[in-house]
Order: C-alpha cells, then structure tokens, then sequence
C-alpha cells in the first residue's frame, strides 16, 4: 500500500510551470523531505496534495484513493504561512480544529493538555492567540496538526522560525510520530535537518524532480572514491603513487584518492602497517553539497544550452 | 453536516460572546424605549418660565388683541406671556430698538415684536429675540399676530370674524385600514410609523450582518486560517457554517429586540402615565402577528441570499480595499429596495410596485413593505418568496463555486473572466 501517490502531476500558472511531470510513491511509516531552493514548487506540490490547487494534469492519491472528505481526517497538514483566530483562546482554538477533525471533545481535551504541556505552553491555555509570540503560534499551529493522530503529516516548512530548542522538539515528535506509524511529509531547504529526519526524500528544481529516492541510497551514489583518514605517524604509503593517486591534507584529517585499481581496502591494508589510524571512513558528500551541487549542476547545463 | 454545525457553533459562540454584541444588543432596547416613551414625555411637557415680551405697535391694532390672545398660562396658573407695550413713532425706531436688543442682551425682557404702522397692507411684522429657533413658539407668535389682523380686515369689511370662522371650519379626516377578513382599524398615522421602522431594521439587517459575513470570509483568507480549516473540510461547509451561524446571531439580536419592542407596546401606555399624568391618550402602535411573522420570513430569506452574496465576494477579497470596492454594488442593491420601500408605502398598488416586489434582491424589502402597507394577494407573496428561495438556491451554487476557489487564491483581485473560469472547476 502507498500513503502518497503523485502520478505525472502537472502545474503552471500563466506561463510559470510551477510542477512537471512530478511522480512520487510513498511508503507508510516513512518520513520524507521535499527539498528543493526557494520557487521550486514545494509548496505548490504541497497544495495540490491538500486539494487546495488542483492539478492541470495528473493523479494525487492519498491511501489509494482519491481526495475524499474520510481521507481528509486522516491528514494533518501545516501550511507555509501561519494562520490562527486571533481572538479566539488556545484552549478554545485547540478544541476547535480537533473537533473540525471529528475528535471528540472528551477525547481532545487530555491531548491538548498532553501537548500543551509538552510544548510548555500550559500557562497560554487561556490567553488569545495573539497575545502569544509568533514561535509560540507556530507551536499551536503544529499541535492543532498532529492532535487527532493523522496517518499522514504533511508540514511545510516546518522549522523556519523556531529557535534551536523549539526546533529539537518539534523533530523529536516529528520521530515520535513516526515511531507511531505515521507517514511525514516536510518541506525545507534547511539540509541537516533532512540529513538526521528523513528516510527519504524527493529534490526538486524549478518545477521538476531532480534526485529522489531513499537518502543511504542518494549518498552512496554521490560517494566519491575517496577516504578520510585520522592517524598518528610517518604515513609514507602517501606518496606511493601506485596506490594513491592524490592525497589533501586538511587541519584535522587527511583525504585520500586510491589509485586508479586500487581499492579502499588494499589502502587500509598498508596504512594499518605503517600508521596508528584513529579514523578510518569513507567520505560521504553531505546532502548540502549534494543539493548545490545537482542544482548547479542543473544551472550550468541550461546556461550551456 | 457536523463540520458545518461545528464551525456554525464557533462563528455564533465567539461572536455572541463578544462586548460588542452584547452592548449592541442591550443599547439598542433603551432607544426604542425613549423613542415611544420620549414623544409622550415631551409633547406633555410645559414650559414654566415667564416670558417678557415688548410689543412696539405702531399700528395701534394689535398690542391689545395679542395680550388677550397669548393667554396661555403656567402650571401655578400664572400668565405665561407678561406683555408690555413700548411707545415709538419712525423717528425714533432706531433707538427704542437698540434699547430694547440692549435688554434681550442682558435678559430683561425675553423678546419683542415690531408691529409696523401699515401692517394691514403690508403683511409684516417682526419679532426679535436671543433665540428664535423654536418652531413651535414661532407657530404660536404667527398665529397670533395673524389671527388678529384677519380678524381686523373682516371687521373692516363688515363680516362677523365668529362666523367666518364656523363657516371655514376645517373638516377632520379619519384614517381607516382595512385588514385582512375585513376587520376595520382606526389608523392615526401610525401604520406608517411602524411600517417605516420595521423596513429600517430589515434595511440594517441585510446591511449589517451581510457585510460581517463578507468580513468574516475575507479576514480567514487574509490571515491564511482559512488553508487549516479547509485541510479538514470542504469549502462549501466552511462556507454554509459561517452564513449559518452569523446569521443566528443576527436572528438571536432581532428576538432579543423584537421581545423588548413587544413588551413595551403591552407597556408603554402605563409607562408614559408613570412618568406623566394626564398622557394616557397618546396612541400606541401595535403590530399585526402576520406582518411578524412576515418580517422574520424576509428577514431570513434576504438574509441567505445577500449573505451567500456577500460570501463569495468576501473570497475574491485580497485587500481591504478590494473589500470596500467589491461591496458597493450590492450595498447599492439593498439602498434602491429601501427607496422603492418609499415609493411603495405612497403608491402600494402601482404596476411598479408589483414589478419591484417580484424581484428576488429587492423582494426581501419592497415584498415586505408592501405586506405591511396594504396586505397583496397571497398567491402574490407566495410566487415572490418562490422566486426568492429559486434565487438563493442559484446564489448558493454560485458563490460556493466562487468560494471554494477564491477562498485560496492569492495575489491581485481577480478580473470578472477569471472568476467565470472559476466557475468551470
């Protein structure tokens, strides 16, 4: 079964083609990034997910079916530009958005006092929406969006505007959530983020899918044949061009190139020999670098063009 | 259903629950009761000051005749009006006037009259005085000094000023209404009083609560709270919840109102004696139940129809601006009903009148005057509530077309083709 099913979804304005030909399955229990830099056509893709655009082309599917009002209960969705009643009591406003998702309010009301306690916002219970700060609103808006304990969570931009501590607790509920079963579905061009959350993500650029996939995977793809070593000693096997073919020293470690029929393993193999190796691992380019780099990439093969 | 009964019950608790509404609510009772205890109060109310007044009559006709003529007196039976005359020829005019100016200045005398030697001939006279904006004493000098110079000329011409009077006596005219069944009702101008109210607060109502529905929409889109609702219902819910439930507020305000307003007309009678002896005849207005019972039909009927109106361009809203622009035309539509109420009220059996009271967006109002003026057939008010519903009915197709594509879309104010393209989504 999919949670989330995208099949060749289009989407222009006027002229503007905000999503092409996007394709996208999901499997439960999973969460997922939605990157891309800013215009690309997250938060479009993310509205016609939440059946508030509709697609000029394509198929949405959500739990193998299509948009229907049962399915809608079982989404929790946080849009990119926040919103509450103003004037309305969090307390209140927190019943309120949980009874529009059919919870009962006997039901709602420990959730909310779980969470509201969870959040440290207990003592706002009372006070109106906008006495709160905006950090603070925006803790309310993601509570009011996992309160009835959806399958599928879909956040945009979820952590712009939190501080470092807000941000560590909303991505431990998001794993929490997770852990429960839910399927996740953020978008954010914030990358460590994505690096410690998500299972699997979906990069895209100006309306198009460039990289998806799970996220081992991606990196392992974008794995250069190179090592990072930390050692004590005279490393002579450095200079052995038979085996390695370029070396970089940096402040703390040194990266080595293997020659061109030699493997990681025959490297270790000599450097154990002759050197105390304290670190010893393959070099993994961070998503961040591998976002610039397959956007660029992207840029310079239009420009070239 | 119960997502529309659950944003019907948030518009109306949150609203009803407000220091506005609630004031609003309570002010609005105390105007009605000064306006049918203030009338009776003050038509009863006598001036009890002394009035000096100097009289220059130069005729030599008048100061006489206005003395006996100004009789009226105080509640301690004293002489209202102390009349003193003050001798003066064209030559020194001038200044007995400045004399006297000088005296209403540092009130001495309240006012004087100059009664001009060819009075007879020329129809003038003058009175002076620190404030003469006051109709009524105006009324009362007039006709004082008028009276007494008819009278003179009739003498001068030989007729009896007593039988010319009776034989010029004004003939009263009794109003009747015809209700239905035949039943006959002294009518003393009232009816119109009553039906000029009732249109009032029909006219405020579709007003008022119209454009808070469009407020209402247009703030959850501006503030984006609109996206969370619609992540967990249809638009066409959100839509049906908010119209719901301003309107019961708007319904709960007008039973609130209507409540007073009925208790006072059981009332009022003993309560203008209460404040006043002596005013038990002031007549008071009552309502027939059918034109209530009308007035809540049109009331909720219009209100449906320019709420779903309002509902749907509060949508298409993405500045306040756009708000104020938006709303004119439909505002315009409630303003010319209420002008057609005028017209209907003089001429409740005109061609027009029919025509206009057909009209589903001026029939809330100019159908409902009508009834309350001259009560038309039944199968006339049936077709022009039939045409209403059918209207609301399309509206409500419509604006929930219109709504459940505006109610998202950002950015400048859609032209009028973009949203017929809406329509086909």
């Amino acid at each position: 079964m999919s949670i989330l099913t995208l099949d060749h979804v289009y989407k222009s304005f006027n002229s503007v083609h905000a999503v092409q030909d996007l394709s996208l399955d999901l499997p439960p229990g999973i969460i997922f990034g939605l990157l891309g830099p800013n215009g690309a056509g997250k938060t479009t893709t993310i509205r016609m997910i939440m059946d508030i655009i509709i697609p000029d082309k394509g198929k949405i599917l959500i739990m193998d079916e299509l948009n229907s009002q049962k399915m809608r209960d079982q989404v929790g969705y946080l849009p990119e530009e926040r919103g509450l009643y103003r004037k309305m009591k969090i307390g209140e406003l927190l019943t309120f958005l949980a009874e529009m998702k059919e919870l009962k309010p006997a039901q709602s009301k420990k959730r909310i006092d779980y969470w509201l306690e969870r959040f440290e916002l207990s003592d706002w219970k009372d006070k109106k929406a906008e006495e709160l700060s905006r950090g603070m609103q925006q803790k309310v808006q993601f509570i009011s969006t996992i309160i009835h304990e959806p399958n599928l969570i879909i956040l945009d931009e979820p952590f712009t505007g939190l501080d470092p501590i807000n941000s560590e607790l909303v991505k431990n509920v998001m794993l929490e959530q997770k852990e429960r079963g839910a399927t996740i579905i953020f978008s954010t061009h914030l990358m460590d983020q994505v690096e410690k959350l998500c299972d699997s993500i979906c990069l895209i650029n100006e309306g198009k899918s460039v990289l998806s996939g799970e996220l081992k995977r991606i990196k392992k793809n974008f794995r250069r044949n190179s090592i990072r070593m930390e050692f004590n000693g005279d490393a002579k096997f450095l200079i052995d061009t038979t085996l390695v073919q370029k070396f970089k020293q940096n402040d703390d470690y040194t990266e080595v190139y293997p020659a061109e029929n030699k493997s990681i393993q025959n490297i270790l193999q000599v450097a154990i020999k002759e050197v105390e190796i304290s670190k010893f691992e393959v070099m993994e380019p961070s998503l961040h670098e591998i976002f610039i780099e397959t956007v660029t990439k992207k840029k310079k093969e239009q420009i070239s063009e | 259903m119960n997502k529309v009964w659950t944003i019907f019950k948030r518009e109306y608790l949150t609203r009803v629950k407000t220091k506005g509404f609630i004031i609003g609510t309570a002010l609005t009772p105390l105007l009605i009761i000064a306006l049918t205890i203030g009338p009776g109060l003050l038509i009863n109310m006598k001036s009890d000051k002394v009035k000096h007044l100097s009289v220059i009559d130069m005729s030599g006709i008048v100061y006489e005749e206005l003395v006996l003529a100004l009789d009226d007196t105080t509640n301690s039976r004293e002489r209202l009006y102390e009349l003193t005359q003050v001798p003066a020829t064209s030559i020194n005019l001038a200044d007995v006037k400045n004399e006297l100016s000088q005296s209403v200045d540092n009130d001495k005398i309240d006012g004087y009259f100059i009664i001009p030697e060819n009075i007879i001939e020329s129809n003038k006279s003058e009175y002076y005085a620190k404030s003469v904006s006051d109709f009524d004493q105006n009324r009362i000098y007039r006709n004082a000094v008028s009276r007494i110079i008819t009278n003179y000329r009739l003498k001068e011409s030989n007729l009896d000023p007593k039988i010319i009077n009776n034989l010029t006596q004004r003939i009263q005219l009794k109003t009747f209404k015809v209700e239905k069944g035949g039943e006959e009702k002294e009518d003393i101008g009232l009816s119109f009083a009553v039906t000029f109210i009732m249109v009032m607060f029909l006219y405020m109502a579709l007003i008022m609560y119209g454009a808070l529905v469009m407020r209402s929409v247009y703030e959850e889109k501006l503030s984006r709270v609109a996206e969370i609702i619609l992540s967990s219902c249809k638009p066409f819910q959100l839509m049906a919840g908010k119209v719901l439930g301003i309107g019961a507020v708007g319904l709960t305000q007008y039973l609130i109102w209507a409540a007073v307003a009925g208790i006072l007309t059981f009332y009022s009678g003993s309560m203008v004696q209460m404040f006043s002896a002596g005013a038990g005849d002031v007549p008071i207005p009552t309502i027939p139940i059918s034109v209530l019972v009308y007035f809540v039909i049109f009331f909720i009927f219009g209100y449906m129809l320019f709420a779903t109106l309002y509902a749907a361009l509060g949508a298409m809203v993405n500045t306040e601006q756009d708000a104020q622009q938006l709303q004119f035309p439909v505002i315009m539509l409630i303003i010319v009903s209420f002008i057609f109420a005028f017209y209907i009220i003089r001429q409740p059996t005109s061609g027009l009148t029919h025509i206009v009271s057909l009209i589903p967006f001026f029939s809330p109002i100019t159908m409902f005057t009508r009834i309350s003026v001259q009560t038309p057939p039944f199968s006339e008010i049936l077709l022009s509530i039939a045409i209403l519903i059918a209207t609301i009915i399309f509206l409500i197709w419509l604006a929930g077309k219109i709504f459940r594509v505006g109610i998202l879309m950002y950015g400048k104010r859609p032209t009028l083709p973009e949203v017929f393209r809406w329509l086909r989504y």
